[in-house]
């Protein structure tokens, strides 16, 4: 998949018309319950965007989802199919929970950064395993992530039901709460924004030089497009599968470090991922897998996500139709591609 | 046949975009935004789950309705179903209480953080949390004690099982469920302390093919009577009992219209009358001085569903014994449900 | 605790119910084999399964009959392919992500539609579902037979399909231009291939079999539609496919291993050995990443997977 020198206005008025017929559409499912269709948009922009709040919350939401998009963007340019980004998370939730635990509010100042990195080297772990398997033995890396990620959610579930358990939550699977020292200090009070925003962002520049400015990226890519021509110029194409793999999981980790040291705090059964390890491929790929469209992809699909919720307490609507509007959208834009294109994949 | 690029100019999609956006703007401003009824106490209701799921969301969705029912116009009522995930509860609990809602119903635990963080920014506005432990000065916790519920539904096992094996079923060992099993056990036991029992947790509260598989495997163990501890997936045990026609019992509402001959009897949670006194106790004081409410046995909280026919009437008196024993606190399940090993 | 129930019973249940479990995996994964092998991938599985099953109860409750119902299933399942393949065929875009879009669409959709049309109530409709019918004859030998012969119709006719789509993939022209348009798309056009009519028609074929493995969760394994019933299943097809190599017969044995180890699993659970539950629920994707390694290396995807054809 390549990335088209495409002009400013195709880039983004043809996604304009795309978002805009899928509105159209959704319109006629919105009358089919009864809801005045502009009433609906009018409270899923100004929930999104008309408030401190809503902003706020459209950046918490994009933030994981940018993560995960990046993480995406590095696997797949190596053509590495790695969709386990929800295990790659749980398991670094898993890790900083532990590691901040153990410590304490000793570690200070510090403690943040190590729980980043222990977060991105969870991420890294679980996918190391999938990136070997597949450079070593050739094994599909779609199914072995995919059966990695059902594996995380019950490890977590065993941990925080057993050995993570808070002894003072009676009996409820919850680990105890992260020590102060290791939560993201929060960007606007009264809010739930917090600088893992800013962690992302830099993520996103950071990956945009590895991959386009570094040797290491060059290779990546070189082997994403033809890995045999890439054997045949010199390039170690076992070990750029597994290093792509391992930014790719750690990125993930980050996600998952940033989701529980920024918004919950502590472990639940139900993993904090909230399903944006597997939203996040979509998101990668509307963004054209490259850093700066996976950063606007992101901000629009966590407006979308946010606005949407909105959408739906303040008209009553049900959810499952929330998640046909997202389908749609995601359809339509995915569609649009078509009048970029000129020619030659 | 190919494809062709459709050439259309830029020049013409910018026109496009003009007209529609201009559209949208002009609609925008003339619509009015739907003024809120003028309904003097407005609840909110959040559910982790969906409100037909014939479980434990769905009895909180019938506990609100039932209050509608009860105060007709008096009560203004909504509700969000599927936030499930943690990261989507806080703004939830924020949007409606800037909305004005009086009340703020949290249907499970993982709304407990959420609700701790957001409730002291809105002191005039109750928070309801479903099973938990924290609270602040403005919300309470609410839960049901299904281990008294189990307890009878363990002793009824007993006295039917020709077998001497009975099994339970259910979704996670959290909370009442945990609970709710414990009590089973205990009540099985208090019959046939050499009863043996089968237990299964699915993994996952909707996984009605899981469940109805383990039902079938303990069936082929030669369990003859399965108690499911509600969910969606104790759909899946009611189909397993009609095809291979074990005697079943369920929770949280009456299951027998779904195989009539072979359901025994089934705990009923009525949450409407718990709301109720929250409701009343909050708008009383404009605060609460209760901060951990139990449906039960006593307060009508839990009912059991009318018995099968074919339960013999020895049992069904010895039931009502043990029933009123629990009520006069004469026996006191709670007590006895072992801590979780941690 | 309870070692002494290995005995024939218990291991004809156990064999009966990992067939049982492997049928709704199995009938998806073979649909998705055709389209993988034309050379798309749809991850939208999923969604057409949830409305195949929808709709596969709708149909059966408002006419009774159940061939009804799963025509129905078929038909809807035909058709969200169909939008697949026109998005990702006609208009050349994405199809990872129309295959998610398709899913989000599919999930919504059913339980928008199941809600719209029944309500809330507080017991869900239900319909006389598939009996299971023993073969006669067949079914009385020992063992195999009860464990092969004693299940219900949508079980053999998956049998069948997966026989007849080893033999439509490897032993007919059809079946040939399939897999050439998934190894090398241009040199099969240059050959008088017409590569956008086999791949939508193999993507026909996928979604009339997603639906039909969706009618199986709601008319065969429950008698009821339950929204989001199929809890992932779609996606472990898929990668059930990657593990058969695009090989019917192996893709079938990768739907019965992880029936298997998720029947077994479940018994283990309840004989109570005392390992906790999460463990054993981890069981069947353990041993599928383990068996991968031991059976399924070098998997080969079809060359020009996932990439749209443009001809020139």
């Amino acid at each position: 998949m390549s990335i088209e020198r495409e002009g400013f206005s195709t880039s983004v008025l043809i996604p304009l018309i795309a978002i805009i017929g899928a509105l159209i559409v959704n319109s006629i499912l919105l009358l089919a319950v009864g809801v005045n269709p502009l009433f609906a948009y009018k409270s899923l922009l100004s929930g999104a965007l008309g408030s401190t709040y809503g902003i706020t919350e459209s950046l918490v939401k994009a933030t994981p989802l940018l993560l995960v998009s990046l993480s995406m963007t590095v696997a797949f340019k190596c053509n590495v199919w790695n969709i386990g980004a929800e295990g790659q998370m749980i398991i670094a939730t898993i890790v900083v929970t532990w590691v901040t635990l153990a410590i304490g509010d000793r570690g200070g100042p510090l403690l943040l950064l190590l729980a980043m990195l222990v977060g991105f080297l969870g991420g890294a772990f679980w996918a190391f395993i999938p990136g070997l398997l597949k450079a070593k033995f050739e094994v599909n890396e779609v199914i072995v992530t995919l059966m990695m990620n059902y594996i995380a959610t019950f490890l977590l579930s065993y941990l925080v039901h057993g050995p993570m358990m808070d002894p003072k939550a009676y009996g409820y699977p919850l680990s105890p709460v992260l020590p102060k020292s290791a939560l993201l200090p929060k960007l606007v009070k009264g809010s739930r924004s917090h600088a893992g925003v800013l962690i992302a962002l830099l993520c996103a520049l950071l990956t945009y030089i590895l991959l386009w400015k570094t040797p290491l990226g060059y290779y990546i890519r070189a082997v994403g497009l033809n890995p045999e021509a890439a054997y045949c110029a010199g390039i170690n194409v076992f070990r750029s599968i597994i290093i792509a793999m391992i930014l790719s999981g750690g990125l993930a980790g980050l996600a998952g470090m940033i989701e529980v040291c920024g918004v919950h705090r502590r472990l639940l059964d139900t993993p904090l991922s909230g399903g944006y390890g597997y939203l996040g491929i979509p998101v990668a790929l509307v963004g054209r897998l490259h850093p700066l469209g996976v950063v606007l992809a992101s901000l629009f699909f966590g407006t979308l996500f946010v606005g949407a919720e909105m959408m739906q307490r303040t008209t009553g609507i049900p959810t499952t139709l929330v998640y046909c509007i997202e389908g749609l959208m995601m359809l339509f834009l995915v569609s649009s591609e078509f009048i970029t294109k000129r020619g030659r994949a | 046949m190919g494809w062709r690029c459709l050439r259309i100019e830029k020049k013409t999609l910018l026109v496009i975009l003009l007209i529609i956006l201009v559209a949208i703007a002009a609609i925008y401003v003339l619509t009015r935004p739907k003024a809120p009824p003028a309904a003097p106490f407005r609840i909110a209701l959040i559910l982790p789950g969906r409100i037909d799921d014939v479980s434990w969301n769905q009895a909180a969705y019938e506990g609100i309705m039932w209050l509608k029912d009860k105060y007709g116009e008096a009560i203004d009522i909504t509700y969000t179903e599927e936030v499930y995930e943690v990261a989507k509860i806080e703004p939830a609990l924020r949007d409606y209480a800037e909305k004005g809602y009086d009340m703020i119903i949290g249907h499970g635990f993982q709304f407990m953080e959420p609700i701790v963080t957001v409730a002291p920014e809105y002191p005039h506005t109750a928070f309801l949390l479903g099973t938990g432990y924290k609270t602040v000065e403005n919300s309470i916790v609410y839960d049901v004690r299904l281990e008294e519920g189990g307890y009878l539904m363990g002793v009824l096992a007993a006295l039917m099982s020709k077998t001497g094996k009975v099994g339970v079923i259910g979704g996670c060992d959290v909370v009442e469920i945990y609970r709710g099993h414990e009590g089973f056990k205990l009540g099985a036991k208090s019959i046939n302390p050499d009863i043996e029992i089968y237990e299964h947790y699915t993994g996952d509260w909707r996984d009605a093919e899981g469940a109805k598989e383990a039902a079938i495997s303990m069936f082929e163990m030669g369990v003859d009577v399965i108690w499911h501890s509600g969910d969606g997936l104790g759909l899946g045990v009611v189909e397993a009992a009609k095809e291979k026609g074990f005697w079943f019992m369920g929770v949280p509402v009456d299951q027998s219209s779904l195989c009539p001959e072979k359901c025994l009897s089934c705990v009923v949670y009525s949450w409407g009358p718990l709301f109720e006194q929250i409701m009343n106790d909050w708008r009383e004081d404009g605060k609460f001085d209760k901060k951990f409410y139990w449906a039960s046995f006593a307060n009508g909280g839990i009912t059991l569903s009318p018995f099968n026919p074919a339960v013999p009437k020895d049992v069904r008196d010895t039931i009502e014994q043990v029933k009123q024993q629990i009520i006069s606190g004469q026996l006191n399940i709670t007590a006895m449900i072992p801590p979780k090993a941690g | 605790m309870s070692l002494k129930f290995i005995n024939q019973a218990l291991i004809v249940g156990l064999f009966s119910a990992a067939i049982r479990m492997a049928t709704p995996l199995a009938l998806a994964a073979l649909g998705e084999i055709f389209s993988e092998n034309s050379g798309i991938i749809n991850l939208g599985v999923e969604g057409i399964m949830l409305m195949g099953a929808l709709l596969g109860f709708l149909g059966t409750y408002f006419t009774g009959s159940l061939l009804v119902g799963v025509l129905l299933s078929i038909l809807i399942g035909i058709i969200m392919a169909l939008i697949h393949g026109l998005i990702t065929i006609r208009f050349m875009a994405n199809q990872v992500v129309s295959g998610m879009a398709l899913w989000l669409l599919g999930w919504g959709l059913s339980g928008f539609l199941y809600r719209m049309i029944f309500g809330v109530r507080t017991l869900p409709p239900t319909v006389k579902g598939f009996d299971t019918i023993s073969i006669p004859l067949l079914s009385e030998m020992p063992f195999l037979g009860a464990i092969l012969f004693n299940h219900n119709v949508l079980v053999y006719l998956m049998f069948i399909l997966v026989f007849l789509s080893s033999i439509v993939l490897y032993r007919t022209d059809f079946g040939l231009r399939i897999r050439a348009v998934g190894e090398n798309p241009k040199a099969a056009d240059t050959l008088g291939v017409d590569v956008y009519r086999i791949r939508y028609m193999c993507l026909m074929i996928e979604g009339g079999l997603a639906g039909l493995a969706g009618a199986y969760l709601s008319l065969a394994q429950l008698s009821m539609f339950i929204e989001g019933m199929t809890l992932g299943k779609g996606f472990i097809a898929i990668a059930i496919v990657y593990f058969g190599k695009w090989n019917p017969y192996r893709t079938f044995s990768g739907a019965l291993l992880f029936g298997f180890v998720d029947a077994l699993q479940k018994r283990l659970q309840t004989m109570g050995f005392g390992i906790p539950y999460q463990f054993l629920l981890m069981l069947p994707y353990i041993i599928t990443i383990l068996t991968l390694l031991g059976v399924a290396r070098k998997a080969e995807a079809p060359a020009s997977l996932g990439v749209p054809y443009r001809r020139e």
